[in-house]
């Protein structure tokens, strides 16, 4: 159960082809445990988990695993709009799924606009090239590549070992923490994106607001 | 005319309201105006009256001589001369033909005024009946005054009269050796003027004791008003009423000072100085003693008032005292509101509390993220039927509305429940029958295991608490040896609230279940090639229905369970309000439940609508 004390929540959409492991992935990050076997999603699921950004405040992320089956598509449509960021999840294995990432990504971009979301290229399945590098059908470089002509952080994990979960979620939360802070985001009616939390006692706020200027100003 | 005066009227007023401490200095005050007036009041009279009173402006200097003096002897001077020179003046003033007739209804009217000032005393001011000899005493010393200065001012033509009159007064005067100079001098010019001024003093004297004693009977009437309403104010006024009350005795106040300037002036017009002083003198005497009495009984009432069931004043002087060690008054108060405040504070948060753990347990259990989820896709339906309803026109526009109307008419829930089988509709069988016939119905497959699940958790639960509860009632018969086992929950009302707990997760878990299958079954019916929207509608009424029941039917049980444990313990222990409390919550939190799942059969609506038109 998540501790109800946040600051904010975060809504973050895992979009990409069936069977690159959104779902392995989301377990992972949730749970720690690894599900050999597990049902194709219907249409969207959620997890949910607390985390804690640089600065100490605490962060609620809602995630809504998509179904990445072709059916779905015309539904999943309608669950992009309320949501500040975009995990695009590619199988290291599945040179298809890796393809198919700028058309997610356009799809998404399309469907959350106005807002502009925060992007994340996650490559799942690391664990299964460790051993046998003929496995691997996306390299890590043209990956990067891409990665770095939409300016969005990349980075191959394995629900598996754990290898680079938490880093791929924590970027995306960090990112969007600092568009909060530079005024890009900002909580909006009508919008659920980003939703302020059940907040703490409003001293203890301020106080970490007043710090901060103090401390950068010191450094 | 009245603008010369009323400085001297302020001052006069303001006087009456000091306190006891300024009783000497006011007595001065008095006095120190009067010589200004002696020096400024002449020119104004002199154009006036030059005409009619040519022998009266020499007169002045002789006047204010004796003021002193005089004072000091009228306590002696017997009564009987007085009354007697009293007649006399009357009567000469109402041989006089020639003076205005106008200052004589004054005299009468002032006398009136007088008397019935003295009942309005007498009625009102209950604890003061000093007052009304008070004031016959002034108007005496007043009248002797008067009645001396004119003697001694004008050396009238009535003589021989005068002289009758006075004569024993100068006697007694000369026995007490007070007598001096002043008096044999205006002795001697009296003698020497012999001219018909006596009207004309007599008449000025007069006029100022009927405005003095009309001055005195006004003021006490208004200080009789003060305080009668005071004296019931000190029971429970409208502070309004006193607010007005105050300000129309401010408004008489007022009058009054403006008799008074007029008083003083038409005696200033015949120059009788002597006269003017001593009236100021006198009448700020008498304000200031009945303003002071007034104010003494109104202490004494206040001091009565606070000493009710407070012998001493210890209490309110202990509560008084500002000892560094011992908080004062306001500092009481502002704990107290601090206090009050703080447990307004909590009394809320734990309502809110109570209101908002369903929410967030339905949230926890991801019903809120299911229900969200659910709304969106019933948004794209509306706008996608929107956007079909826009490109009709003509018949097929009115057979798109018609099949749109009938499919939300299909969906109505009715309102009442037959409650034949009511025991029975939240049973897990019914539920489980209702639900799999619902699902073959719409003929999408999302399976409801997990909702069985939820639902056989609770009654498993519900289930094993009865079992302990029977084995208490048991055992507490027989014997003391499960004591242990029973004394789980050492506070029953810890125990009460762990029922209540268990409730509301249940209702919890158990709306965020319903809330992930009717989400499920919106997706899924997204998919569906083909529909028959007449069946898919009467699917989802039953399920709405079934659902609703078995919400009502766990609440009832965890209501049962509630009251059994209550009535198991100790009645002492347990208080039957918090119980009630309890049950009346779970109540609240499971109509709560019911209509998150009638929203969320609401939100299916445009999904079967547009499964009816494609």
């Amino acid at each position: 159960m998540v501790d109800p004390i946040f600051d904010y929540q975060f809504r973050l959409i895992l979009i990409g082809d069936s069977t690159v492991g959104k779902s392995s992935l989301l377990k992972y990050f949730t749970d720690g445990k690894f599900a050999e076997l597990s049902d194709p999603t219907v249409g969207v699921d959620f997890f949910a988990r607390l985390i804690e950004v640089e600065d100490g405040r605490r962060i609620k992320l809602q995630l809504w695993d998509t179904a990445g089956q072709e059916k779905f598509r015309s539904i999943t449509k309608s669950y992009y709009r309320n949501s500040v960021g975009a995990l695009l999840v590619y199988d290291i294995t599945n040179r298809k799924s890796f393809e198919h990432i700028p058309r997610w990504m356009a799809e998404a971009k399309r469907h959350i606009e106005p807002h502009r979301p925060v992007f994340a290229l996650v490559g799942c399945k690391l664990d299964l090239v460790k051993n046998s590098s003929n496995a691997r059908e996306v390299t890590e470089e043209e990956a990067a590549e891409f990665a770095q002509t939409h300016s969005i952080p990349h980075i191959e994990t394995s629900a598996r070992t754990g290898h680079g979960v938490e880093i791929a979620f924590r970027s995306v939360t960090q990112e969007v923490y600092d568009r909060i802070l530079s005024g890009e985001y900002s909580v909006e009616d009508g919008w659920d994106g980003i939703k302020s939390g059940f907040s703490r006692p409003s001293g203890i706020d301020f106080s970490l607001e007043e710090a901060e200027p103090a401390r950068s100003s010191c450094c | 005319m009245a603008n010369s005066e009323s400085e001297d009227f302020e001052s006069a007023d303001e006087e009456v309201m000091k306190p006891l401490e300024y009783q000497d200095q006011s007595h001065q005050k008095c006095r120190t105006p009067s010589p200004e007036k002696h020096e400024a009041s002449p020119p104004r009279p002199a154009s006036q009256e030059t005409a009619s009173l040519p022998s009266s402006t020499a007169s002045p200097p002789s006047a204010t001589a004796p003021n002193p003096d005089s004072l000091g002897a009228k306590p002696k001077m017997p009564l009987k001369s007085k009354t007697k020179s009293q007649s006399r003046h009357r009567h000469k003033d109402s041989e006089d033909v020639g003076v205005s007739n106008t200052s004589r209804p004054n005299l009468v009217d002032g006398g009136q005024k007088k008397k019935s000032g003295s009942g309005k005393l007498g009625v009102k001011i209950t604890p003061s009946s000093i007052l009304p000899s008070e004031i016959g005493a002034l108007d005496k010393k007043e009248f002797h005054e008067k009645t001396k200065v004119s003697w001694s001012d004008n050396g009238s033509a009535d003589h021989e009269e005068i002289n009758d009159s006075i004569r024993p007064l100068l006697d007694k005067l000369s026995s007490l050796d007070v007598v001096d100079t002043p008096d044999q001098a205006t002795d001697s010019t009296a003698e020497k003027h012999g001219s018909g001024w006596g009207s004309w003093g007599q008449w000025g004297m007069s006029t100022i004791m009927s405005g003095a004693s009309s001055v005195s009977s006004h003021v006490t009437q208004g200080l009789s008003t003060v305080s009668s309403v005071i004296e019931s104010g000190l029971g429970a006024e409208d502070p309004q009423e006193m607010a007005r009350i105050s300000v129309e005795t401010d408004k008489s106040m007022n009058l009054k000072g403006e008799e008074t300037c007029a008083a003083g002036q038409t005696v200033s017009g015949f120059n009788v100085m002597g006269n003017v002083l001593k009236f100021v003198e006198s009448t700020g005497e008498m304000i200031v003693t009945s303003g002071l009495n007034t104010l003494e009984s109104l202490g004494k009432k206040t001091m009565d008032v606070l000493q009710e069931g407070d012998p001493g004043l210890k209490k309110k002087r202990a509560l008084f005292s500002r000892e560094p060690d011992k908080p004062t008054l306001s500092q009481v108060l502002k704990e107290a509101r601090g206090r009050a405040e703080i447990e307004d504070k909590e009394r809320a948060e734990a309502k809110h509390a109570s209101r908002a753990r369903f929410e967030t347990l339905f949230d926890d259990y991801r019903g809120m993220v299911h229900l969200e989820a659910l709304e969106m896709l019933s948004n794209t339906c509306q706008m996608k039927l929107e956007a079909k309803l826009v490109a009709l026109s003509g018949t097929p526009l009115v057979e798109f509305q018609r099949k749109l109307i009938q499919v939300k008419e299909q969906c109505d829930i009715p309102d009442d429940e037959d409650d034949d089988e009511d025991e029975d509709r939240g049973s897990i069988e019914i539920l489980e029958r209702d639900l799999t016939a619902a699902m073959r119905g719409l003929m999408v497959p999302v399976p409801h295991t997990k909702l069985i699940r939820v639902c056989e958790d609770t009654d498993t639960w519900l289930a094993t608490m009865r079992c302990i509860q029977d084995d208490d009632t048991q055992t507490e018969n027989d014997d003391w040896v499960d004591e242990e086992d029973m004394a789980e929950d050492s506070d029953p009302q810890n125990g009460l609230r762990d029922i209540h707990q268990q409730a509301i997760r249940a209702l919890a878990r158990f709306t965020a279940a319903v809330a992930e299958h009717f989400h499920k079954t919106a997706e899924l019916l997204l998919l569906k090639e083909e529909h028959n929207s007449q069946i898919e509608s009467q699917c989802v009424v039953m399920m709405t229905s079934v659902l609703c029941s078995r919400v009502s039917s766990v609440a009832a049980r965890f209501s049962e369970l509630l009251s059994a444990s209550a009535n198991m313990v100790d009645s002492a222990q347990v208080d039957h309000n918090d119980v009630n409390l309890l049950i009346t919550n779970v109540f609240l939190e499971a109509s709560n439940s019911s209509s998150y799942i009638q929203d969320a059969s609401l939100l299916l609506i445009p999904v079967l609508q547009l499964g009816a038109v494609q």
